[in-house]
């Protein structure tokens, strides 16, 4: 990739050109640019996306744009990665339709080379461990706004256990109400403040690491 | 000061930042009175009489000064087309959203509180709890921002983008909405309500930037904090999220309170009774998200001591509450607890 296309490639995400991404992601694969080259100009748009997100110089709007601009510029590469960082069931616990922290992890993760199962919002609880059986995943990602499906973070994890899952994959758990101090208390061996943290989380827990990554502004 | 209040005087006292004779307490039941009235969320959503039953029977279990009959997101969202799915025994939710283009922020029409949505249950729900139970209890149903609305008309992935993409047209369902809510908030007043729990929930740096906020956000609630101050009616600010622009929201020319998650946020009730305190009520102390759900009346006794050593330093501005509504799973001996600590250590 020569130096224009890096430019164009790393402005289209920092500066969210939703409406410009896929035309420019068809450009780059028709100039026979690597999706891996690809990929790299993409992590480091998006370290800097996220740097500002953490520093507080941008906000979730800026954050979207820029999560959905690197995946459109994706689309025409979409099945022509054969390997994979990992592979990461993710979703919203049932009764919960919040989904738009969820949906940035998913995106970070796909941009670090995961190969992620998005389950949606909503998701009934049995799903979750139906569909680590079926993908052979190495971690469990379910998150929640709703203080009052927290408790559903927890059935999660028992039903992993139940089901003999508990040492093949890792739990993670996230978003706005969920915090260290929860995600210790039910067991879970995962916690992200953020999207940009939940790719940081998810590499420990690859390791077999525990970590409880909370957000710097917030104390838990 | 009256040497004892009652906890309508003593919650509106403590907004207005007069001396009170003891920390008043809220317990942000929404769902679970729906549990504490022994009916189903769809009832409980759908009856201003199982609205006013449940709320009667958490404010029984319990003691609280300050309640907020409230069901869910939807009650005003509604109203503009949006679908609910009702189903036994989990609060309602939005399901398919009325605005899916740029063009339907244009359609949406200023709503009737009396006839469009639920907004009419919430007012029954307050007659009938202020009938029954006069001054001893304050009410202030949750009321949702006009930007806070627009993220439940609309897919909130969707909001922030036409913040960036869409403004003209995002603006024009945030005056269509604003129109509402001043109406709604008139017909609550009407009814008997104390004034708006105001969510201005988007007011946070996770989600907007303090610029954002202030053109998408700030603009509309000024108005119709503006509107609410007119009508003799209180407020209290609630925010989400662990970096809440908490200066922007206290420095509203009409605002009386600020309820935040202080457990989670990176605001401590002690820091925000520093910076903030001589202009605007403290409302929080206890955290739904561990202590009350987690924990037992101990462990919220000694909370709601700390927050109380913490935000009641000169004998107002403060009540103790949780940081967003509480879950159904929340045992009522805790919220009795925070009640009976008040009274133990919040009293000048």
């Amino acid at each position: 990739m020569n130096e224009e296309q890096y430019k164009m490639v790393y402005d289209c995400v920092v500066n969210g050109k939703i409406n410009d991404a896929t035309k420019i992601g068809e450009s780059l694969k028709a100039a026979g640019i690597d999706s891996k080259d690809v990929g790299a100009v993409l992590i480091d748009a998006m370290n800097n996306v996220g740097h500002r997100y953490r520093e507080r110089e941008i906000a979730l709007p800026q954050l979207i744009l820029a999560t959905h601009s690197f995946k459109k510029m994706l689309v025409p590469y979409v099945g022509s990665s054969a390997s994979s960082s990992g592979v990461v069931v993710m979703g919203v616990a049932q009764n919960d339709i919040h989904d738009i922290g969820k949906n940035l992890v998913v995106g970070m993760l796909q941009v670090y080379g995961y190969k992620v199962h998005d389950l949606g919002k909503d998701v009934p609880l049995d799903k979750f461990v139906e569909q680590a059986k079926a993908t052979g995943a190495n971690v469990v990602g379910a998150g929640t706004l709703l203080t009052a499906t927290m408790p559903e973070l927890d059935t999660i994890l028992q039903k992993l256990k139940a089901a003999g899952m508990k040492d093949k994959v890792k739990f993670m758990v996230g978003g706005a109400p969920v915090t260290t101090t929860f995600a210790k208390r039910i067991g879970a061996d995962g916690y992200a403040g953020d999207a940009i943290l939940a790719v940081e989380l998810v590499g420990e827990l690859m390791k077999g690491n525990q970590a409880y990554l909370a957000a710097s502004e917030g104390r838990s | 000061m009256k040497t004892e209040m009652s906890p309508r005087e003593r919650v509106i006292a403590a907004l207005q930042r007069e001396p009170v004779d003891r920390v008043p307490v809220s317990g942000m039941a929404w769902t679970i009175g729906a549990m504490a009235g022994g009916c189903s969320t769809k009832e409980y959503a759908q009856s201003g009489a199982k609205m006013a039953k449940g709320q009667i029977a958490f404010w029984e279990k319990t003691g609280v000064d300050l309640l907020h009959p409230t069901s869910d997101m939807g009650q005003t969202a509604e109203g503009w087309g949006v679908k609910m799915r009702y189903e036994d025994g989990l609060t309602p939710m939005l399901d398919v959203f009325a605005v899916n283009e740029p063009e339907d922020w244009e359609k949406l029409t200023i709503l009737d509180p009396m006839r469009d949505g639920r907004m009419h249950v919430t007012i029954d729900a307050i007659k009938e709890i202020r009938g029954k139970l006069g001054d001893k209890v304050s009410i202030m149903p949750y009321v949702p921002s006009p930007l806070t609305s627009a993220t439940h008309v609309c897919y909130m992935e969707q909001v922030m983008m036409d913040i960036v993409l869409n403004p003209d047209a995002l603006h024009k369902g945030l005056r269509t909405m604003s129109d509402t809510i001043v109406t709604y908030i008139d017909e609550i007043l009407d009814a008997g309500a104390d004034g708006a729990l105001f969510a201005t929930t988007r007011a946070s740096g996770e989600i907007t930037t303090e610029e954002q906020y202030e053109e998408f956000g700030a603009v509309y609630d000024r108005r119709i904090l503006n509107a609410v101050k007119k009508q003799g009616g209180e407020n209290i600010l609630h925010v989400c999220g662990v970096t809440p622009h908490f200066r922007l929201l206290s420095e509203y020319p009409n605002a009386n309170g600020i309820n935040w998650w202080d457990r989670g946020s990176n605001l401590t009730v002690g820091q925000a009774k520093e910076r903030y305190g001589k202009r605007i009520c403290l409302v929080g102390g206890l955290d739904q998200t561990t202590t009350l759900i987690l924990g037992g009346p101990e462990d919220v006794r000694k909370e709601a001591k700390q927050a109380i050593e913490a935000g009641f330093t000169d004998g107002t501005g403060m009540i103790l509450a949780p940081g967003c509504e509480i879950s159904p799973n929340t045992i009522f001996e805790n919220v009795r607890a925070a009640v009976e600590a008040a009274e133990e250590f919040g009293v000048r």
